[in-house]
Protein backbone atom coordinates (compact mmCIF):
# COMPACT_ATOMS: atom_id res chain seq x y z
CA UNK A 1 0.00 0.00 0.00
CA UNK A 2 1.62 3.39 -1.09
CA UNK A 3 1.54 6.19 1.66
CA UNK A 4 -0.28 8.63 1.28
CA UNK A 5 -1.47 11.90 3.35
CA UNK A 6 -5.15 13.65 3.10
CA UNK A 7 -7.04 16.41 4.15
CA UNK A 8 -10.67 17.49 3.32
CA UNK A 9 -11.40 21.00 4.30
CA UNK A 10 -9.20 20.87 8.21
CA UNK A 11 -9.71 23.17 10.92
CA UNK A 12 -8.65 23.21 14.01
CA UNK A 13 -9.74 25.60 17.02
CA UNK A 14 -7.87 26.22 20.34
CA UNK A 15 -9.71 27.25 22.82
CA UNK A 16 -7.88 30.00 24.72
CA UNK A 17 -8.65 30.20 28.96
CA UNK A 18 -8.30 32.51 30.69
CA UNK A 19 -7.17 32.77 34.68
CA UNK A 20 -8.63 29.68 36.22
CA UNK A 21 -11.89 29.68 34.72
CA UNK A 22 -12.12 25.82 34.40
CA UNK A 23 -11.78 24.81 38.02
CA UNK A 24 -14.17 22.79 40.06
CA UNK A 25 -15.25 26.01 41.75
CA UNK A 26 -16.12 28.09 38.49
CA UNK A 27 -18.27 24.88 37.18
CA UNK A 28 -20.01 24.81 40.36
CA UNK A 29 -20.75 28.38 40.75
CA UNK A 30 -22.11 28.54 37.60
CA UNK A 31 -25.37 26.58 38.13
CA UNK A 32 -25.85 29.14 41.10
CA UNK A 33 -25.24 32.45 39.12
CA UNK A 34 -27.92 34.16 37.08
CA UNK A 35 -26.72 34.36 33.66
CA UNK A 36 -26.80 38.23 33.60
CA UNK A 37 -24.22 37.52 36.11
CA UNK A 38 -21.35 36.83 33.32
CA UNK A 39 -23.19 39.55 30.50
CA UNK A 40 -20.70 42.65 31.79
CA UNK A 41 -17.17 40.51 32.56
CA UNK A 42 -14.80 39.50 29.76
CA UNK A 43 -15.19 35.77 28.24
CA UNK A 44 -13.49 32.84 30.00
CA UNK A 45 -12.69 31.73 26.89
CA UNK A 46 -11.96 32.55 23.44
CA UNK A 47 -11.50 30.60 20.49
CA UNK A 48 -8.71 30.85 17.76
CA UNK A 49 -8.48 28.98 14.58
CA UNK A 50 -5.16 27.15 13.92
CA UNK A 51 -6.15 25.65 10.67
CA UNK A 52 -8.78 26.88 8.65
CA UNK A 53 -9.73 24.88 5.56
CA UNK A 54 -6.85 23.43 4.92
CA UNK A 55 -6.64 20.98 1.73
CA UNK A 56 -3.62 18.62 1.06
CA UNK A 57 -2.59 15.85 -0.99
CA UNK A 58 0.25 14.34 -0.40
CA UNK A 59 1.34 11.63 -1.99
CA UNK A 60 4.26 8.72 -2.28
CA UNK A 61 7.07 10.86 -3.46
CA UNK A 62 6.28 14.19 -2.66
CA UNK A 63 8.66 16.32 -0.62
CA UNK A 64 6.76 18.75 0.94
CA UNK A 65 8.46 22.19 1.99
CA UNK A 66 5.99 24.20 4.62
CA UNK A 67 6.96 27.65 4.98
CA UNK A 68 4.98 30.82 7.20
CA UNK A 69 5.93 33.14 9.89
CA UNK A 70 5.50 32.23 13.92
CA UNK A 71 2.37 31.05 14.44
CA UNK A 72 0.98 30.34 10.90
CA UNK A 73 -0.06 27.09 11.98
CA UNK A 74 3.16 24.94 10.47
CA UNK A 75 3.46 23.17 13.91
CA UNK A 76 -0.41 22.78 13.81
CA UNK A 77 -0.61 21.52 11.01
CA UNK A 78 2.18 18.68 11.68
CA UNK A 79 0.29 17.61 14.59
CA UNK A 80 -2.50 16.96 13.09
CA UNK A 81 -0.95 15.04 10.68
CA UNK A 82 0.42 12.73 13.01
CA UNK A 83 -2.58 12.35 14.90
CA UNK A 84 -2.02 14.65 17.82
CA UNK A 85 -4.77 16.97 17.11
CA UNK A 86 -7.97 15.83 15.44
CA UNK A 87 -9.64 18.04 13.28
CA UNK A 88 -12.13 20.06 15.08
CA UNK A 89 -13.96 20.38 11.39
CA UNK A 90 -12.74 18.16 8.48
CA UNK A 91 -11.55 14.38 7.81
CA UNK A 92 -7.43 13.32 7.72
CA UNK A 93 -6.70 10.47 6.57
CA UNK A 94 -3.24 8.56 6.76
CA UNK A 95 -1.99 5.97 4.82
CA UNK A 96 1.85 4.15 6.18
CA UNK A 97 4.04 4.33 9.42
CA UNK A 98 4.72 7.88 10.24
CA UNK A 99 7.82 9.04 12.19
CA UNK A 100 7.35 12.47 13.84
CA UNK A 101 10.30 14.74 14.83
CA UNK A 102 8.25 17.22 15.90
CA UNK A 103 9.65 18.45 19.59
CA UNK A 104 12.74 17.51 20.67
CA UNK A 105 11.74 14.90 23.32
CA UNK A 106 9.50 13.74 22.21
CA UNK A 107 8.61 10.25 23.00
CA UNK A 108 11.41 10.39 25.58
CA UNK A 109 11.38 9.70 29.37
CA UNK A 110 13.98 11.82 30.81
CA UNK A 111 14.31 9.24 33.66
CA UNK A 112 15.27 6.27 31.73
CA UNK A 113 18.89 6.11 29.48
CA UNK A 114 19.11 6.61 26.12
CA UNK A 115 19.47 2.61 25.26
CA UNK A 116 16.26 2.24 26.98
CA UNK A 117 14.76 5.49 25.65
CA UNK A 118 15.77 3.55 22.55
CA UNK A 119 13.30 0.84 22.87
CA UNK A 120 11.13 2.98 24.03
CA UNK A 121 10.88 5.41 21.18
CA UNK A 122 11.42 3.10 18.89
CA UNK A 123 8.40 1.02 19.94
CA UNK A 124 6.15 4.37 20.01
CA UNK A 125 7.03 4.88 16.03
CA UNK A 126 6.02 1.29 15.48
CA UNK A 127 9.27 -0.80 15.16
CA UNK A 128 9.88 -3.70 17.51
CA UNK A 129 11.92 -4.54 20.22
CA UNK A 130 13.92 -7.39 18.22
CA UNK A 131 14.42 -5.04 15.34
CA UNK A 132 15.55 -1.90 17.79
CA UNK A 133 18.20 -4.73 19.13
CA UNK A 134 19.67 -5.65 16.21
CA UNK A 135 20.19 -1.85 15.13
CA UNK A 136 21.44 -0.12 18.93
CA UNK A 137 24.97 -0.22 17.53
CA UNK A 138 24.28 1.33 14.69
CA UNK A 139 22.01 3.87 16.56
CA UNK A 140 24.70 4.47 19.34
CA UNK A 141 27.83 5.01 16.05
CA UNK A 142 25.27 6.96 14.21
CA UNK A 143 24.17 9.65 17.25
CA UNK A 144 27.84 9.68 18.24
CA UNK A 145 26.61 8.58 21.87
CA UNK A 146 29.28 5.90 22.54
CA UNK A 147 29.76 7.30 25.98
CA UNK A 148 26.52 8.59 27.15
CA UNK A 149 24.27 5.80 25.77
CA UNK A 150 24.03 4.50 29.38
CA UNK A 151 22.94 7.21 30.86
CA UNK A 152 19.73 9.16 32.43
CA UNK A 153 18.50 11.40 29.05
CA UNK A 154 18.03 14.44 31.62
CA UNK A 155 21.23 14.46 31.24
CA UNK A 156 21.57 15.08 27.39
CA UNK A 157 22.62 18.29 25.59
CA UNK A 158 20.37 20.09 23.21
CA UNK A 159 22.51 18.25 20.56
CA UNK A 160 22.85 14.86 21.82
CA UNK A 161 19.07 14.27 22.24
CA UNK A 162 18.26 15.61 18.53
CA UNK A 163 21.08 12.90 17.24
CA UNK A 164 19.60 9.78 19.34
CA UNK A 165 15.90 11.08 18.42
CA UNK A 166 16.90 11.62 14.25
CA UNK A 167 19.03 8.26 14.51
CA UNK A 168 16.12 6.53 16.16
CA UNK A 169 13.05 7.56 13.70
CA UNK A 170 15.55 6.82 10.70
CA UNK A 171 17.22 4.24 11.26
CA UNK A 172 13.83 1.72 10.30
CA UNK A 173 12.97 4.68 7.37
CA UNK A 174 9.10 5.20 7.74
CA UNK A 175 6.80 5.60 4.74
CA UNK A 176 6.50 8.77 6.35
CA UNK A 177 9.18 11.23 8.33
CA UNK A 178 8.22 14.55 9.48
CA UNK A 179 10.69 17.03 10.42
CA UNK A 180 10.12 20.78 12.49
CA UNK A 181 13.39 22.41 12.25
CA UNK A 182 15.26 19.48 12.97
CA UNK A 183 18.56 21.05 12.69
CA UNK A 184 18.44 23.65 15.81
CA UNK A 185 21.20 22.11 18.15
CA UNK A 186 22.98 19.79 15.99
CA UNK A 187 26.51 20.18 15.07
CA UNK A 188 28.15 20.57 11.72
CA UNK A 189 28.83 17.01 11.41
CA UNK A 190 26.14 15.63 12.22
CA UNK A 191 24.21 17.74 9.93
CA UNK A 192 25.92 16.98 7.44
CA UNK A 193 25.61 13.05 8.25
CA UNK A 194 21.60 13.42 8.64
CA UNK A 195 21.62 15.21 5.45
CA UNK A 196 23.54 11.98 3.30
CA UNK A 197 21.01 9.74 5.34
CA UNK A 198 17.93 12.38 4.21
CA UNK A 199 19.18 12.13 0.53
CA UNK A 200 18.76 8.74 0.87
CA UNK A 201 15.35 8.55 2.77
CA UNK A 202 14.30 10.64 -0.34
CA UNK A 203 15.58 8.41 -2.94
CA UNK A 204 13.20 5.89 -2.03
CA UNK A 205 10.53 7.89 -2.81
CA UNK A 206 8.55 8.07 0.55
CA UNK A 207 6.77 11.15 1.91
CA UNK A 208 9.09 13.84 3.66
CA UNK A 209 7.47 16.42 5.18
CA UNK A 210 9.83 19.54 6.12
CA UNK A 211 9.67 22.51 8.56
CA UNK A 212 12.00 24.92 8.45
CA UNK A 213 13.04 28.41 8.47
CA UNK A 214 15.92 27.74 6.85
CA UNK A 215 15.02 28.43 3.22
CA UNK A 216 18.16 26.48 1.79
CA UNK A 217 17.03 23.32 3.19
CA UNK A 218 13.43 23.54 1.70
CA UNK A 219 15.50 24.56 -1.71
CA UNK A 220 17.65 21.20 -1.14
CA UNK A 221 14.98 18.86 0.29
CA UNK A 222 11.86 19.58 -0.79
CA UNK A 223 9.91 19.09 -4.62
CA UNK A 224 7.06 20.98 -3.32
CA UNK A 225 6.04 23.65 -0.79
CA UNK A 226 3.01 25.55 0.60
CA UNK A 227 3.05 29.14 2.12
CA UNK A 228 1.21 29.15 5.43
CA UNK A 229 -0.07 32.41 6.94
CA UNK A 230 -3.09 32.36 9.74
CA UNK A 231 -3.77 28.85 9.69
CA UNK A 232 -4.32 28.86 5.56
CA UNK A 233 -2.37 27.84 2.81
CA UNK A 234 -1.93 31.10 1.23
CA UNK A 235 0.52 30.28 -1.78
CA UNK A 236 1.45 26.71 -2.99
CA UNK A 237 4.57 25.79 -5.58
CA UNK A 238 7.87 24.90 -6.69
CA UNK A 239 10.35 25.44 -3.98
CA UNK A 240 12.20 28.28 -5.84
CA UNK A 241 9.40 29.98 -6.83
CA UNK A 242 7.59 30.39 -3.31
CA UNK A 243 10.71 30.92 -1.31
CA UNK A 244 11.26 33.79 -3.66
CA UNK A 245 7.73 35.24 -3.29
CA UNK A 246 7.55 34.15 0.43
CA UNK A 247 10.89 36.50 0.95
CA UNK A 248 8.83 39.36 -1.07
CA UNK A 249 6.19 38.88 1.01
CA UNK A 250 8.21 38.42 4.11
CA UNK A 251 9.63 42.32 3.09
CA UNK A 252 5.82 43.41 3.86
CA UNK A 253 4.56 43.09 -0.01
CA UNK A 254 1.19 41.71 0.71
CA UNK A 255 0.53 40.95 -3.37
CA UNK A 256 3.83 39.16 -3.46
CA UNK A 257 1.94 35.53 -4.25
CA UNK A 258 0.49 34.48 -7.54
CA UNK A 259 -3.30 33.73 -6.68
CA UNK A 260 -3.31 29.95 -5.99
CA UNK A 261 -4.27 28.28 -9.47
CA UNK A 262 -6.38 25.20 -9.94
CA UNK A 263 -3.23 24.05 -11.94
CA UNK A 264 -1.15 24.46 -9.35
CA UNK A 265 -2.88 22.50 -6.95
CA UNK B 1 -19.74 2.02 20.91
CA UNK B 2 -19.07 -1.58 20.40
CA UNK B 3 -17.31 -0.17 17.12
CA UNK B 4 -15.25 2.32 19.57
CA UNK B 5 -14.66 -0.82 22.18
CA UNK B 6 -12.90 -3.10 19.60
CA UNK B 7 -10.84 0.24 18.81
CA UNK B 8 -9.75 0.70 21.87
CA UNK B 9 -8.92 -2.67 22.32
CA UNK B 10 -7.49 -2.66 18.77
CA UNK B 11 -5.17 -0.19 19.87
CA UNK B 12 -3.81 -1.40 22.89
CA UNK B 13 -2.55 -4.44 21.29
CA UNK B 14 -1.05 -2.40 18.60
CA UNK B 15 0.61 -0.63 20.96
CA UNK B 16 1.53 -3.20 23.38
CA UNK B 17 5.12 -3.01 22.98
CA UNK B 18 4.48 0.73 23.89
CA UNK B 19 2.87 -0.26 26.93
CA UNK B 20 5.16 -3.18 28.45
CA UNK B 21 8.42 -0.58 27.63
CA UNK B 22 6.02 1.44 30.02
CA UNK B 23 5.76 -1.04 32.75
CA UNK B 24 8.94 -2.37 32.54
CA UNK B 25 10.76 1.63 32.37
CA UNK B 26 8.09 2.50 35.80
CA UNK B 27 8.97 -0.57 37.39
CA UNK B 28 12.79 0.48 36.86
CA UNK B 29 12.65 4.16 38.24
CA UNK B 30 10.32 3.00 41.35
CA UNK B 31 12.95 1.52 43.08
CA UNK B 32 15.92 3.27 41.21
CA UNK B 33 18.70 4.03 43.96
CA UNK B 34 16.97 2.05 46.33
CA UNK B 35 19.58 -0.15 48.64
CA UNK B 36 16.94 -3.20 48.77
CA UNK B 37 15.27 -2.15 45.39
CA UNK B 38 12.63 -4.85 44.03
CA UNK B 39 13.01 -6.25 47.36
CA UNK B 40 10.80 -3.50 48.80
CA UNK B 41 7.61 -4.70 46.93
CA UNK B 42 7.45 -7.86 49.17
CA UNK B 43 8.68 -5.72 51.87
CA UNK B 44 6.66 -2.87 52.06
CA UNK B 45 3.21 -5.04 52.54
CA UNK B 46 5.12 -7.46 54.73
CA UNK B 47 5.59 -4.29 56.96
CA UNK B 48 2.29 -2.88 56.60
CA UNK B 49 0.72 -6.02 57.76
CA UNK B 50 2.41 -6.88 60.08
CA UNK B 51 2.11 -3.37 61.71
CA UNK B 52 -1.52 -3.51 61.62
CA UNK B 53 -1.93 -6.91 62.67
CA UNK B 54 0.09 -5.93 65.98
CA UNK B 55 -1.61 -2.53 66.42
CA UNK B 56 -5.35 -3.39 65.26
CA UNK B 57 -5.47 -7.25 66.45
CA UNK B 58 -5.92 -5.75 70.38
CA UNK B 59 -8.12 -2.77 69.62
CA UNK B 60 -10.73 -4.02 67.33
CA UNK B 61 -10.62 -7.89 68.26
CA UNK B 62 -14.27 -8.51 68.22
CA UNK B 63 -14.42 -11.82 68.23
CA UNK B 64 -13.85 -12.35 65.01
CA UNK B 65 -11.05 -15.58 64.59
CA UNK B 66 -7.80 -14.99 63.15
CA UNK B 67 -8.60 -10.89 63.12
CA UNK B 68 -5.19 -10.51 61.22
CA UNK B 69 -6.11 -12.59 58.75
CA UNK B 70 -9.59 -11.22 58.22
CA UNK B 71 -7.74 -7.72 57.85
CA UNK B 72 -5.60 -8.48 55.53
CA UNK B 73 -7.81 -10.57 52.95
CA UNK B 74 -9.60 -7.10 52.90
CA UNK B 75 -6.54 -4.92 52.87
CA UNK B 76 -4.88 -6.27 49.74
CA UNK B 77 -7.48 -5.54 47.62
CA UNK B 78 -8.00 -2.48 49.23
CA UNK B 79 -4.23 -1.19 48.46
CA UNK B 80 -4.60 -2.27 45.00
CA UNK B 81 -7.78 -0.22 44.49
CA UNK B 82 -6.60 2.83 46.29
CA UNK B 83 -3.49 3.19 44.93
CA UNK B 84 -3.63 2.12 40.94
CA UNK B 85 -6.41 5.02 41.00
CA UNK B 86 -4.91 7.74 43.40
CA UNK B 87 -1.91 6.71 40.49
CA UNK B 88 -4.18 7.20 37.42
CA UNK B 89 -5.50 10.41 38.87
CA UNK B 90 -2.48 12.04 37.49
CA UNK B 91 -1.62 10.26 34.79
CA UNK B 92 -2.55 11.57 31.86
CA UNK B 93 -1.20 15.35 33.16
CA UNK B 94 2.08 13.47 34.33
CA UNK B 95 2.95 12.32 30.40
CA UNK B 96 1.41 15.90 28.80
CA UNK B 97 4.80 15.30 27.37
CA UNK B 98 4.07 12.33 25.39
CA UNK B 99 0.42 13.18 24.81
CA UNK B 100 1.43 17.12 23.05
CA UNK B 101 4.28 15.77 21.34
CA UNK B 102 3.44 12.04 20.01
CA UNK B 103 0.72 10.19 19.04
CA UNK B 104 -0.55 7.19 21.79
CA UNK B 105 -3.68 6.04 22.90
CA UNK B 106 -4.28 7.24 26.32
CA UNK B 107 -5.88 4.34 27.89
CA UNK B 108 -2.10 3.12 27.94
CA UNK B 109 -1.04 5.81 30.56
CA UNK B 110 -3.88 4.63 33.34
CA UNK B 111 -3.36 1.19 31.98
CA UNK B 112 0.21 0.88 32.68
CA UNK B 113 -0.28 2.19 36.35
CA UNK B 114 -2.66 -0.44 37.09
CA UNK B 115 -0.10 -2.97 35.57
CA UNK B 116 2.61 -1.36 38.14
CA UNK B 117 0.20 -1.98 40.68
CA UNK B 118 -0.70 -5.58 39.89
CA UNK B 119 3.18 -6.44 40.03
CA UNK B 120 2.81 -5.19 43.84
CA UNK B 121 -0.35 -7.08 44.21
CA UNK B 122 1.55 -10.37 43.82
CA UNK B 123 4.07 -9.42 45.50
CA UNK B 124 1.63 -9.03 48.63
CA UNK B 125 -0.02 -12.48 48.45
CA UNK B 126 3.77 -13.28 48.14
CA UNK B 127 3.58 -11.31 51.95
CA UNK B 128 0.85 -12.77 53.13
CA UNK B 129 1.91 -16.47 51.89
CA UNK B 130 4.64 -15.97 54.66
CA UNK B 131 2.57 -14.21 57.47
CA UNK B 132 0.42 -17.45 57.26
CA UNK B 133 3.32 -19.73 57.70
CA UNK B 134 4.95 -17.33 60.28
CA UNK B 135 1.10 -17.17 62.18
CA UNK B 136 -0.25 -20.64 60.66
CA UNK B 137 -3.24 -20.32 58.84
CA UNK B 138 -4.73 -22.47 56.54
CA UNK B 139 -5.98 -21.61 53.33
CA UNK B 140 -9.27 -23.19 52.00
CA UNK B 141 -9.25 -25.41 48.70
CA UNK B 142 -11.67 -22.10 47.40
CA UNK B 143 -8.49 -20.34 47.10
CA UNK B 144 -8.75 -21.43 43.03
CA UNK B 145 -10.97 -18.86 42.60
CA UNK B 146 -8.52 -15.96 43.25
CA UNK B 147 -7.79 -14.94 39.99
CA UNK B 148 -11.45 -14.48 38.91
CA UNK B 149 -11.84 -12.24 41.80
CA UNK B 150 -8.80 -10.91 40.79
CA UNK B 151 -10.26 -10.02 37.74
CA UNK B 152 -13.16 -8.29 38.73
CA UNK B 153 -11.17 -6.33 41.11
CA UNK B 154 -8.17 -5.14 37.96
CA UNK B 155 -11.71 -4.02 35.99
CA UNK B 156 -13.13 -2.51 38.57
CA UNK B 157 -10.16 -0.35 39.24
CA UNK B 158 -9.37 0.06 35.69
CA UNK B 159 -13.23 1.65 35.33
CA UNK B 160 -12.45 3.93 37.80
CA UNK B 161 -8.79 4.86 36.86
CA UNK B 162 -10.30 5.61 33.50
CA UNK B 163 -12.72 8.28 34.93
CA UNK B 164 -10.64 10.15 37.77
CA UNK B 165 -7.57 10.24 35.07
CA UNK B 166 -9.85 12.10 32.52
CA UNK B 167 -11.54 14.16 35.11
CA UNK B 168 -8.51 15.83 36.06
CA UNK B 169 -7.74 17.10 33.24
CA UNK B 170 -10.34 19.24 33.35
CA UNK B 171 -10.64 19.82 36.74
CA UNK B 172 -7.43 19.77 38.46
CA UNK B 173 -9.37 19.34 42.10
CA UNK B 174 -10.19 15.94 41.47
CA UNK B 175 -7.13 14.56 42.44
CA UNK B 176 -7.11 16.25 46.02
CA UNK B 177 -11.14 15.27 46.35
CA UNK B 178 -9.81 11.75 45.50
CA UNK B 179 -7.91 11.64 49.04
CA UNK B 180 -10.59 12.38 51.40
CA UNK B 181 -13.69 10.62 49.48
CA UNK B 182 -11.37 7.49 49.42
CA UNK B 183 -10.93 8.22 53.28
CA UNK B 184 -13.80 8.08 53.55
CA UNK B 185 -14.53 4.90 52.00
CA UNK B 186 -12.03 3.10 53.30
CA UNK B 187 -13.38 3.75 56.63
CA UNK B 188 -17.10 3.21 55.33
CA UNK B 189 -15.82 -0.70 53.81
CA UNK B 190 -15.65 -3.43 56.96
CA UNK B 191 -11.64 -3.93 56.10
CA UNK B 192 -10.51 -3.14 59.62
CA UNK B 193 -13.60 -3.82 61.56
CA UNK B 194 -15.81 -6.75 60.77
CA UNK B 195 -19.29 -5.99 59.05
CA UNK B 196 -21.29 -6.89 62.36
CA UNK B 197 -19.49 -4.05 64.16
CA UNK B 198 -21.49 -1.70 61.63
CA UNK B 199 -25.10 -0.61 63.13
CA UNK B 200 -28.03 -2.50 61.23
CA UNK B 201 -29.53 0.95 60.19
CA UNK B 202 -26.31 1.11 57.76
CA UNK B 203 -26.70 -2.48 56.31
CA UNK B 204 -28.74 -1.23 53.41
CA UNK B 205 -25.79 1.89 52.46
CA UNK B 206 -23.34 -0.66 52.92
CA UNK B 207 -25.01 -2.56 49.95
CA UNK B 208 -24.69 0.29 47.43
CA UNK B 209 -20.57 0.41 47.87
CA UNK B 210 -19.59 -1.07 45.37
CA UNK B 211 -15.90 -1.77 46.80
CA UNK B 212 -17.36 -3.86 49.34
CA UNK B 213 -19.04 -6.02 47.41
CA UNK B 214 -15.84 -6.60 45.50
CA UNK B 215 -13.71 -6.95 48.39
CA UNK B 216 -15.91 -9.21 50.35
CA UNK B 217 -15.32 -11.78 47.76
CA UNK B 218 -11.53 -11.69 49.04
CA UNK B 219 -12.72 -11.89 52.56
CA UNK B 220 -14.88 -14.93 51.56
CA UNK B 221 -12.41 -16.71 49.98
CA UNK B 222 -9.10 -16.34 52.34
CA UNK B 223 -10.73 -15.91 55.65
CA UNK B 224 -13.79 -17.48 55.69
CA UNK B 225 -12.59 -20.52 53.60
CA UNK B 226 -15.96 -20.31 51.67
CA UNK B 227 -17.20 -20.17 48.41
CA UNK B 228 -19.18 -16.30 47.39
CA UNK B 229 -22.50 -16.87 46.62
CA UNK B 230 -23.59 -16.50 43.09
CA UNK B 231 -25.31 -13.31 44.16
CA UNK B 232 -21.97 -11.95 45.23
CA UNK B 233 -20.68 -13.40 42.20
CA UNK B 234 -22.09 -11.53 40.12
CA UNK B 235 -23.57 -8.51 41.67
CA UNK B 236 -19.70 -8.21 41.37
CA UNK B 237 -18.67 -8.89 37.83
CA UNK B 238 -22.35 -5.99 37.14
CA UNK B 239 -20.63 -3.80 39.40
CA UNK B 240 -17.15 -3.88 37.87
CA UNK B 241 -18.43 -4.90 34.67
CA UNK B 242 -20.17 -1.52 34.43
CA UNK B 243 -17.69 0.71 35.74
CA UNK B 244 -14.82 -0.22 33.16
CA UNK B 245 -17.48 0.04 30.52
CA UNK B 246 -18.59 3.85 31.88
CA UNK B 247 -14.96 4.57 31.92
CA UNK B 248 -14.28 3.48 28.29
CA UNK B 249 -16.66 5.24 26.80
CA UNK B 250 -15.89 8.35 28.77
CA UNK B 251 -12.58 8.29 28.10
CA UNK B 252 -13.52 7.51 24.62
CA UNK B 253 -15.88 10.56 24.70
CA UNK B 254 -12.92 13.08 25.64
CA UNK B 255 -9.82 11.12 24.02
CA UNK B 256 -9.87 14.12 21.22
CA UNK B 257 -10.67 16.95 23.20
CA UNK B 258 -7.89 15.74 26.04
CA UNK B 259 -4.77 17.11 24.23
CA UNK B 260 -6.65 20.59 24.06
CA UNK B 261 -7.26 20.96 27.56
CA UNK B 262 -3.71 20.34 28.85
Amino acid sequence: MDALIELNNVSVKFRKYHGHASGLKEAAMRMFRPPSWYKNRPPSKSDFWGLKHVNLNIKEGDRLGIIGRNGAGKSTLLKVISKIYRPTEGSVTVQGRIAPLIEIGAGFNPELTGRENAYLNGSILGISKKSIRSRLDSIVQFSELEEFIDMPVKYYSTGMHLRLAFTIATEVPPDILILDELYAGGDAVFISKANRRLENFVENSKILILVAHDLGYIKRFCNRVIVLDHGKIKAEGTPDQMVEQYLDFCKGNPNAFAPVTEASL
Amino acid sequence: MVFQLKNTFLEVYRYREVLSNILSQELKVKYKRTFLGYFWSLLNPLMQLSVLALVFSHIVNRGIKDYSLYLFSGLLAWNFFQSSTVLSATCLLENENFIKKIYLPKIIFPLSKLLVRAVDFAFSFLALAILAAVFGYQFSWVIVALPLATLILFAFSLGVSLLVSVMTVYFRDVQYLMGVFLQLLYFATPIMYPVNLLPAKYAYYLGLNPIYRIIILFQKLLHEGVLPSPTDWWVATVVSAGTLLVGLLFLGSKDEDLVFRM
